[in-house]
């Protein structure tokens, strides 16, 4: 996409956040092992699952080769249910760590029949032998398709080449379910990029203004964006992205779920699904504003909050509904 | 510090949670019974808690370091008045069933429906105080435990005498023992390490002083305080231990309350001399040197006459009645040369009350020395010498070169009571051992031990296993701060005050932590970890701001020490911040504090000035130190709205860096890593906290 066109958007919606706020999962299901200690001191592995991709955690790894396992019992014992299809890590070093990893799922907590479902790159994972191994830093998205066996997930972190290079730098883990909308928004959409910044104005007409932020903060590299240094390289975009989107004519099957019972909530594909997974608000989710495209990591993507507006019935069996999107940094 | 609990801390990493205040009100005195309410329905623990909290004012909580204290916390709440087992809530509260005024609040912090009240952080622990409702909502107003309130101390009295129990802590010193048969030197009886202790009786021909509720074995000998001569002189026989009657512990002495000991002269008048004497040194006489001497020579020949000296040394009147005396003199005479059979030397000190004399010397003689009864205390001892030359042979000429020598001039004295009205004398009994659980019986010598043992003696508070395991930050300050206390209290005093005296002198703040366990702040000297580094992205609303002039605190006249008698103190010093002074233009005469410290006794104070500046001193090396680096320079102080959740364990006294852009004034990046912060001041809400801090390092 360019020029910021809006397509089918796609939507990445975390459902550690969303399973443990239901009480389905707890922290205590998500653990890793690996180095010793498996986070440096300071890190934390719970802030690797805050949706905050500027919140860098070290896991130990420098001049070690030891596989670091990060492991999520997410509690869905029936496999249908559990339909988790993405993970993307915003804000690593993976390249500069010479770090690869690949995605297991099993019933067995143990992995004892483990699943190794094939990773569909979508953002910096060049899949290859099983292994993504990205050629950048900064960010990674892939899809993936694990219908049965799948109660247990775990993200295998190992070096590519003899030892990692330094120690293994993750913001944000997300883990969760992807969900397209019906189709695009309406065409008369608005956008807005918020700067926050006061303009004061003197007695004698001269105006000043202050500034409170102008971007997001970095990642590991710009917010979005991926490359092989270690610092960031491309300048920050300024303004808090803000859109007003509206999707009309919506069937009531993309609308809501055909039955409100657990099962549907996991398994459907509506907007109201979206809006389970996200709390409204409260979760901040990834759109991928085409749904058929991702080439441009820098503008195709919007890590962010959804402020759904009152859902109208226009008709019988289809909706039309404001979504108000945010930035989130 | 910030409060403990893993799995919220681990929640709320995830920044994006759903947050339920659960409410306990306990009633009728239980630990156990509570009613359970909160802001939204929830069952935790197999407890239903019902979600009729309509509104949750802010928890408040603060510190003040400039007078150490804490400052209550205290929160609202507002409930529906909804029907509860089928009547209107409001009926449970006052007049009804159970009681629950004044009876136990907590608040707890729930995260995404957690199930486990172990998992639930505890963010206030208070009282119920006020209930108001009317038909629709009911307002509570919460304040945290105050078990020292209406308290008095001391708190209990002889049984017969009525007579208040001293309170006392500390480490007492006595003098050395002094009586008549063995009296010690005024100079060697100085030590003012001394308690008052009230009279309770004369029973049996002695009279009984209140020890304290404590008992003594060794160093509780009274002493009688002379304030004539500012000396506490022990009395006669007295006893050391102390016996437990009439419901206390009891120091007894003889009641005519004799006391024994050395005095000198403290000056001197020349009464008459001759020209052809020479006379050095008076002062010798009668300083505390026995090996030097006062002069009196002579060099004639050829004569025939008689040279005198008369010298009146006076001492100091002790107070008391007179009950036996002597008078000494240690003296020598060096004979050089002479002629004539008339030729001698005559020597005597009157006291009129009785005499010392050595008359006719007509050679050397050794140092030595003589003394004599006195009926009296004269209050002087007149020296008279008489040097004379001469023959009975015409021409009845002589010659005489000789020298006396006065060495030491001293009276030993026994003093009676002499005074009816006497209710009080001193001992150097140690004050209270640790009562706290897991205190060991280890004597109470340090300001904030006292403070302690007080909160656990009279007020309650006690821990389960050990002050180091249960009590917040007990280790820190008892490895930082060595702060010596003498304190008495022989009159009820309010607790409370008293508390915060010795929190003000100890330079320490003793707050109640929100899960109601105990915990003491204090500044460090250095500091090098934060309990949280502040980005722009934690926080919003942020102000800096400095010390205002108006509370800068650069010097003070401190009197500390406190003289067991007098009401006065043994100890003054001016310290001063200097560069504090001079960078913010305060003229010579502003802004100067008198301080008086009753239980302070050490580090003794250094008169800071600019050599040694207080700014290069630590902040626990003594009492001006550390109020110079809460008041006595300017810092930075700051105001913001905490919005990141996984802070929201902070706590007023929790040390905080902040690592964002907004810089203060003209410092940078780089200041601020060296930076560090204590908070003040904290109001606690459902998603956000307002916070004050304070620079401190």
């Amino acid at each position: 996409m360019s020029y910021g066109d809006i397509a089918t958007p796609r939507i990445y919606c975390d459902w550690m956040n969303w399973l443990i706020l239901k009480g389905r999962m707890a922290l205590t299901d998500i653990t890793i092992t690996g180095g010793t200690p498996a986070m440096v001191a300071g890190s934390n592995l719970y802030d690797m699952f805050g949706l905050k991709p500027s919140n860098l955690q070290s896991i130990t790894a420098n001049g070690i080769a030891t596989q670091i396992v990060l492991k999520i019992n997410t509690n869905m014992a029936t496999a249908s249910s559990q339909e988790t299809s993405f993970v993307a890590i915003l804000g690593h070093n993976l390249k500069t760590a010479d770090a690869k990893f690949k995605l297991q799922t099993d019933n067995d907590t143990n992995f004892g029949s483990a699943q190794t479902p094939t990773m569909v790159e979508v953002v910096n994972c060049n899949v290859g032998g099983g292994y993504s191994v990205p050629l950048n830093n900064g960010w990674s998205l892939f899809t993936y398709t694990q219908a049965t066996d799948n109660q247990y997930i775990r993200l295998l972190i190992e070096s590519v080449a003899d030892n990692y290079d330094t120690n293994i730098q993750i913001s944000s883990i997300m883990v969760g379910k992807h969900v397209d909308m019906p189709h695009r928004p309406d065409g008369n959409f608005s956008r807005g990029s918020d700067i926050s910044n006061n303009v004061q104005e003197t007695q004698g007409g001269a105006r000043y203004s202050t500034l409170d932020f102008s971007s997001g903060p970095n990642w590991y590299l710009s917010p979005y964006e991926i490359g092989t240094g270690t610092t960031p390289s491309l300048i920050r975009r300024s303004g808090r992205l803000s859109f007003n989107l509206n999707f009309s004519f919506v069937p009531s099957s993309s609308m809501l779920p055909d039955d409100y019972t657990g099962t549907d909530w996991a398994t459907d594909d509506t907007i109201m699904n979206v809006l389970e997974y996200t709390n409204g608000s409260h979760f901040p989710c990834l759109i991928q504003w085409d749904n058929t495209s991702a080439n441009k990591p820098m503008s195709d993507f919007l890590f962010c909050r959804l402020y759904p507006g009152e859902a109208v019935q226009t008709s019988p069996s289809t909706w039309s509904i404001p979504i108000q999107i945010e930035e989130e940094f | 510090m910030s409060l403990t609990n893993t799995v919220w801390t681990n929640t709320s990493r995830l920044g994006n949670v759903k947050e339920n205040w659960l409410i306990h009100l306990y009633y009728d005195g239980s630990t156990a019974n509570f009613l359970p309410l909160a802001t939204h329905d929830t069952t935790v623990g197999g407890v239903k808690y019902h979600g009729i909290v309509k509104k949750t004012g802010a928890i408040r909580e603060a510190i003040d370091l400039a007078s150490s204290k804490a400052l209550s916390n205290n929160a609202s709440i507002e409930l529906m008045n909804s029907n509860y087992h089928g009547v209107p809530i409001s009926q449970l509260f006052v007049f009804g069933t159970n009681n629950y005024i004044n009876n136990l609040v907590k608040i707890y912090s729930q995260l995404n429906d957690e199930s486990t009240l172990a998992n639930c952080l505890q963010i206030y622990n208070g009282r119920l105080i006020d209930v108001s409702h009317d038909h629709h909502s009911i307002k509570m107003q919460l304040v945290e435990q105050r078990p020292w309130d209406f308290i008095e101390i001391p708190n209990t009295k002889t049984t017969a005498g009525l007579v208040d129990i001293p309170v006392s802590y500390g480490d007492f010193t006595k003098n050395t023992y002094s009586d008549f048969a063995s009296p010690q030197y005024l100079s060697a009886l100085s030590a003012k390490t001394y308690r008052p202790i009230p009279l309770n009786s004369t029973l049996f021909n002695k009279m009984r002083f209140v020890n304290g509720a404590q008992s003594e074995s060794t160093n509780g000998r009274i002493a009688y305080y002379d304030k004539n001569l500012d000396t506490l002189l022990p009395i006669t026989s007295a006893d050391t231990a102390s016996t437990t009657e009439d419901g206390s512990e009891i120091l007894a002495g003889d009641v005519t309350l004799k006391r024994g000991f050395y005095i000198r002269p403290t000056n001197s008048t020349e009464v008459s001399t001759d020209g052809s004497l020479t006379v050095a040194d008076v002062a010798k006489a009668y300083n505390t040197d026995t090996n030097d001497y006062m002069s009196i020579s002579i060099n004639v020949s050829g004569v025939d006459n008689s040279y005198t000296h008369v010298e009146r040394f006076e001492l100091e009147s002790p107070t008391g009645d007179f009950s036996d005396g002597d008078v000494y003199m240690s003296f020598q005479i060096v004979w050089t040369s002479s002629s004539g059979d008339l030729t001698d030397i005559d020597i005597s000190l009157d006291t009129s009350v009785g005499s010392i004399t050595d008359n006719n010397n007509v050679a050397s003689q050794a140092k030595g020395t003589q003394s004599a009864t006195m009926t009296a205390n004269s209050g002087e001892a007149t020296l008279t010498v008489t040097f004379r030359a001469g023959d009975t042979a015409p021409p009845n000429l002589g010659d005489l070169n000789a020298e006396v020598r006065i060495y030491d001039v001293y009276f030993a004295l026994e003093e009676l009571e002499g005074d009816d009205t006497l209710k009080t004398v001193y001992t150097g009994g140690d004050g209270f051992t640790f009562d706290i659980t897991g205190g060991g019986s280890a004597a109470i010598t340090e300001i904030h031990e006292a403070h302690l043992d007080m909160l656990n003696r009279y007020a309650g508070f006690d821990v389960a296993t050990n002050p180091a395991t249960d009590i917040t930050n007990w280790t820190a300050l008892n490895t930082d701060k060595n702060w010596a206390i003498r304190y008495w209290l022989l009159k009820p005093t309010s607790l409370k005050s008293v508390l915060e005296r010795l929190q003000y002198e100890g330079g320490f703040i003793f707050k109640w932590r929100a899960d109601g366990s105990g915990a003491y702040w204090y500044i460090k000297d250095s500091y090098s970890s934060a309990d949280a580094t502040l980005l722009d992205t934690d926080i919003d609303d942020l102000e800096w701001g400095h010390t205002p002039v108006s509370q800068l605190l650069t010097k003070m006249d401190i009197s500390y020490n406190k003289h067991p008698a007098d009401n006065n103190y043994v100890t003054a010093v001016s310290p001063y911040a200097a560069t504090t002074r001079t960078d913010y233009n305060i003229q010579a005469k502003e802004n100067i504090a008198d301080v008086k410290l009753d239980a302070y006794v050490s580090p003794a104070i250094t008169a800071y000035d600019d050599s040694p500046n207080v700014s290069t001193a630590s902040a626990n090396d003594d009492f001006f130190a550390y109020y110079y680096y809460v008041s006595g320079r300017v810092v930075l102080l700051a105001s913001f709205t905490l919005k990141t959740r996984k802070y929201f364990n902070l706590e007023s006294g929790d040390i905080v860096l902040y690592g964002g852009n907004k810089l203060p004034y003209a410092k940078t990046t780089a200041n601020m890593t060296s930076i560090y912060f204590m908070i003040t001041n904290i109001q606690r809400g459902m998603g956000s906290m307002k916070i004050e801090m304070r620079q401190v390092s």
